[in-house]
């Protein structure tokens, strides 16, 4: 995985296509691994509920046993429920509270990104000064406060981290929209009397998807870390349901007894987070690879 | 194989003719290493300047001229390999060990590179970027002498507010500007060579002129020897001097400007003229070289013209023929150019 | 340069204004009765409607919104429900305390993704670059509430080399280096991120720089390859403050977790146990304070911007 970060080797480089071929490979490599990560996470989200005992069956007489006792693969927890289970029954909530936030940023923000990129100055004005207040916030703070203002409970920690993440994403789609603007082809497209509507849709959108996409799959990780972070501190879902970021917070009770178990759903966090990450690296990577194709 | 052969080179007590010339390059050849490829891109390029002397290194984009001035200065590092010869007063360059090179750039062979944007540090006063190359190069150490000498050149290369220019960041100055005082920090050590990698291309027209008579100007006043590469045919033609036109990493023709613009000897310099647009000819007596050159580090057998080259011969696919003396003062790398092998000129 | 500081301050007041209109339709749009919250269950119907009208709870929004806007104007953010206190103290000593913490975090994290995106980007194979790009990758990913969390397992409790938790011990002297130990651990878990993020854009800053004409221009100048690097250095150090002080920003906010693990007395923690006892004012007025931090913080970056650039001093 960590070849993959060597790969983009832009700057000084003598005029020669040599090692282009072998960038390509050790970045299809990576984004093998990490796209192989992602699809079993998404495997273990679909089926492996159907797999795995009650994540919510606890025995009191089997608290905070080890790892691989009694056929407790990782162990139970502090109401003697079996960790694994838990963890595989978390994946679907912890990952569709990472991913929707960013699906909908995704659509929201190219929407507006581009509407600001296309529209009249004051209509630029309005969306892009309205984007500014709510980066004005820190965003991990508005997150928080608007979870805590909405309650807790999944679909209002992902409205909070929603609404936190379709300003970049906005942004992104508005600098490139505005890139566009000012090249020749659009010009003609105005030209020949197509209105703003059809330019957006066929001019500015296919152009404009691979930056956001790019930008949202890197996005992910971090909505992940978000989301599990905004249950730990009790704004997610409600106990006794099995999530990740709220087993975290679970477990630390018996940090003392029983160090590891706040580990394991915090490893399962980061690995999503890298498998994503690495996913929108390799996206970055091969858009920068057409571009140079394209020259 | 020069065609400084033929020039008198001003004898002096102190040794041969040639330990005095400025510049001698003989057989350079630049390739490119990657990691598992080599690119050839200058190869066995032989040419020599004397005190004061112009060669315009004239070439298509990919010719491998900007590459040559570059391996002159050796600034590609470990990326390029260098082989041959560049000798400065006698004094072999290539291989020597860095803090020697560090002397001699800047200080005896000055560039002047095409955008006067890139060649400044965007964050630094003009004046701080003349000082620290009087500094480096140990012609003025003394903050405030330093300066005075800054405001000196600056106002050498006719800048006319000195003062204001040297207290200014690049970008608050015009491309024209800009360029001057490139030229002035490349002037700064007196440097006996003076490379101009296409000086003009990225300044406006109105401009252009007047930065190659300062070139000229400053180079009869310092006595510098310059080379300047250029794929402008007019430039080269104002200009001067002599003109080694370059193809696929070679030099193909050598000549005095006057010459080799009115009667070219190699065709690749013929097709070229030919193809120029010129007050007085119509549009469709304008003929273009048929196909186009090759890709660098893909240069076909032989002689690298003989596929686009209406007077091939058979054997010009096979053999790369030689740069040799056709003339008085004149060489050509073609057997068209030089019908007998012992290098006298038929024409 | 003082006008463009001078431009910049305007721009900041509508987004300050903006701000303060999100943060006031947040509030309003909580559930619950803050008149019942603050009367408790015994309040008479009188003692209700008495109260509604004093807080201006029947005037229209618009009208509430600037009566707001006039008392925290002048730092009157109200009292807390929880705590019966007067908000606008214990916000502000909690925000000192964030700012101690982040900027702590921010020197930590400015400083190791400085050395890494470096060193990552001059020498791009080998094992140091393998570490160093390992560390950058891994630690944009990792949540910061675990890393607490396990430091806090094997170097607080376990090998007990520092506090688990707060910021002074209770009956210390309160000394500098009291606060230094009781640091160390929330600013590495804190910096993580930032430093992660910080490495990978400079070290593209250092790579975009080394690929600009000057760099030949320099070398061809004849100044030594040290010399070179002083100026292209140099060069990154625009986009070098631009990813700072985004990240900085980032981390005014995503101390929370941090805050909340170490029980570390900023605006965080303030924040995150008003949400459980509901007490909006606290929350609002945290939530606002950072913020306005934020932006001045951004006004700062901004001119900081201006004195290193001369290209934007316009």
């Amino acid at each position: 995985m960590t070849a993959l970060t060597e790969a983009p080797a832009l700057a000084s480089a003598p005029p020669t296509t040599d090692g282009v071929p072998r960038r390509r490979r050790r970045m299809t490599l990576s984004a093998r691994i990490a796209g192989g990560v992602v699809l079993l996470i998404a495997a273990v989200a679909v089926v492996g509920p159907f797999l795995v005992a009650d994540p919510l069956a606890g025995n009191p007489a089997q608290r905070l046993l080890a790892a691989g006792t009694d056929g407790h693969l990782l162990g139970t927890d502090g109401q003697g429920r079996d960790v694994l289970a838990r963890l595989v029954d978390g994946t679907r909530l912890s990952l569709l509270a990472g991913l929707v936030p960013v699906l909908f940023a995704a659509v929201v923000g190219t929407g507006l990104g581009v509407a600001a990129g296309l529209a009249a100055k004051w209509g630029h004005r309005l969306i892009m000064r309205t984007l500014d207040v709510f980066y004005a916030f820190p965003a991990v703070l508005l997150a928080i406060a608007i979870a805590a203002a909405l309650g807790s409970g999944i679909s209002n920690s992902i409205i909070a981290l929603a609404v936190i993440l379709v300003p970049p994403v906005a942004r992104v789609a508005e600098t490139e929209t505005r890139r566009l603007v000012d090249l020749d082809y659009m010009e003609a497209a105005r030209a020949s009397g197509a209105t703003r509507f059809a330019i957006a849709v066929r001019q500015v959108l296919p152009n404009v998807a691979p930056p956001v996409v790019v930008y949202c799959t890197a996005l992910i990780g971090l909505s992940i870390v978000y989301a599990a972070g905004l249950s730990f501190l009790g704004l997610g879902v409600s106990p006794p349901t099995a999530e990740w970021g709220l087993m975290v917070s679970d477990h630390t009770q018996y940090i003392y007894s029983a160090p590891f178990l706040a580990a394991i759903p915090a490893v399962a966090i980061l690995i999503a987070s890298v498998a994503f990450n690495v996913l929108g690296d390799c996206l970055r990577d091969l858009l920068d690879v057409r571009g140079e194709a394209r020259v | 194989m020069t065609a400084t052969e033929t020039v008198p080179a001003p004898a002096t007590a102190d040794g041969p003719a040639s330990a005095v010339l400025p510049l001698e390059v003989t057989d350079l050849t630049t390739t490119f290493v990657g990691r598992d490829r080599r690119i050839p891109v200058v190869r066995g390029v032989s040419f020599s300047l004397q005190r004061g002397e112009t060669l315009m290194l004239l070439g298509e984009s990919g010719s491998g001229k900007s590459v040559t001035a570059r391996s002159i200065m050796q600034l590609y590092g470990l990326s390029a390999e260098l082989g041959g010869s560049v000798r400065m007063n006698g004094q072999e360059l290539l291989g020597l060990p860095e803090p020697k090179l560090q002397n001699i750039r800047g200080g005896q062979i000055a560039l002047v590179p095409q955008d006067p944007t890139g060649a400044l540090d965007p964050l630094r006063r003009i004046g701080s970027q003349l000082t620290e190359v009087l500094g480096v190069h140990g012609i003025e150490r003394v903050r405030k002498s330093a300066r005075r000498r800054a405001e000196e050149l600056l106002a050498m290369v006719g800048i006319p507010d000195p003062k204001r220019v040297a207290d200014s960041y690049p970008h608050e100055l015009s491309g024209g500007m800009r360029q001057r005082a490139v030229i002035a920090i490349a002037v700064a050590c007196d440097p006996q060579v003076l490379i101009a990698d296409e000086p003009t291309t990225a300044l406006d027209v109105t401009v252009q002129a007047q930065i190659l008579e300062l070139i000229a100007e400053l180079q009869q006043r310092l006595g510098t020897a310059v080379l300047m590469v250029t794929h402008d045919v007019g430039v080269a033609g104002d200009f001067g001097g002599r003109i080694g036109v370059m193809y696929a990493g070679r030099l193909v023709e050598e000549g005095p400007a006057a010459q080799v613009l009115s009667a070219p000897r190699h065709p690749y310099t013929a097709g070229l003229l030919d193809s120029l647009p010129a007050p007085g000819v119509e549009r469709g007596a304008l003929r273009s070289i048929v196909g186009a050159p090759p890709g660098v580090g893909a240069f076909p057998p032989g002689c690298a013209f003989a596929p686009r080259c209406p007077q091939a011969r058979p054997s010009c696919s096979e053999d790369d023929p030689p740069l040799l003396a056709v003339a008085d003062g004149r060489s050509a790398a073609c057997p068209v150019a030089n019908p007998t092998p012992d290098g006298k000129a038929a024409a | 340069m003082l006008t463009f500081v001078g431009r910049r301050l305007l721009t900041a007041i509508p987004i300050l204004l903006g701000v303060s209109i999100v943060v006031f339709i947040t509030i309003k749009i909580i559930p619950g009765d803050p008149v019942a919250s603050l009367l408790g269950p015994t309040g008479s119907a009188e003692a209700r409607a008495a109260l509604t009208e004093r807080l201006g709870l029947n005037d229209p929004l618009p009208v509430q919104y600037f009566a707001w806007l006039g008392h925290t104007a002048v730092g009157d953010f109200g009292t807390s429900i929880a705590r019966r206190s007067d908000v606008a103290p214990m916000v502000l000593d909690a925000l000192v305390n964030t700012l101690i913490l982040t900027a702590a975090a921010a020197l930590l994290a400015i400083v190791l993704g400085v050395v890494v995106g470096a060193l990552t980007a001059l020498r791009r194979t080998g094992p140091l670059a393998r570490i160093g790009n390992a560390f950058a990758l891994f630690s944009i990913s990792v949540p910061q509430y675990s890393v607490g969390l396990l430091l806090i397992i094997y170097l607080a409790a376990g090998a007990g080399l520092f506090p688990v938790s707060g910021m002074y011990n209770p009956g210390g002297d309160g000394g500098f280096v009291d606060l230094f130990n009781h640091l160390i651990l929330p600013a590495v878990t804190a910096a993580l991120v930032p430093a992660g993020i910080i490495a990978r854009m400079f070290r593209s800053a250092v790579l975009d720089v080394m690929s600009m004409d000057f760099v030949e221009a320099l070398t061809a100048r004849g100044l030594s390859r040290r010399r070179v690097m002083v100026h292209a250095f140099h060069n990154t150090v625009p986009s070098l403050l631009t990813v700072a002080g985004l990240q900085i920003g980032y981390l005014l906010g995503g101390v929370v977790f941090v805050e909340a693990v170490f029980a570390w007395p900023g605006i965080g923690l303030l924040v995150y146990q008003s949400i459980s006892q509901r007490d909006l004012p606290v929350i609002q007025a945290g939530v606002l304070l950072s913020a306005l931090a934020f932006v001045l913080l951004n006004l700062l970056v901004d001119a900081l911007h201006a004195v290193v650039d001369p290209r934007i001093r316009t």
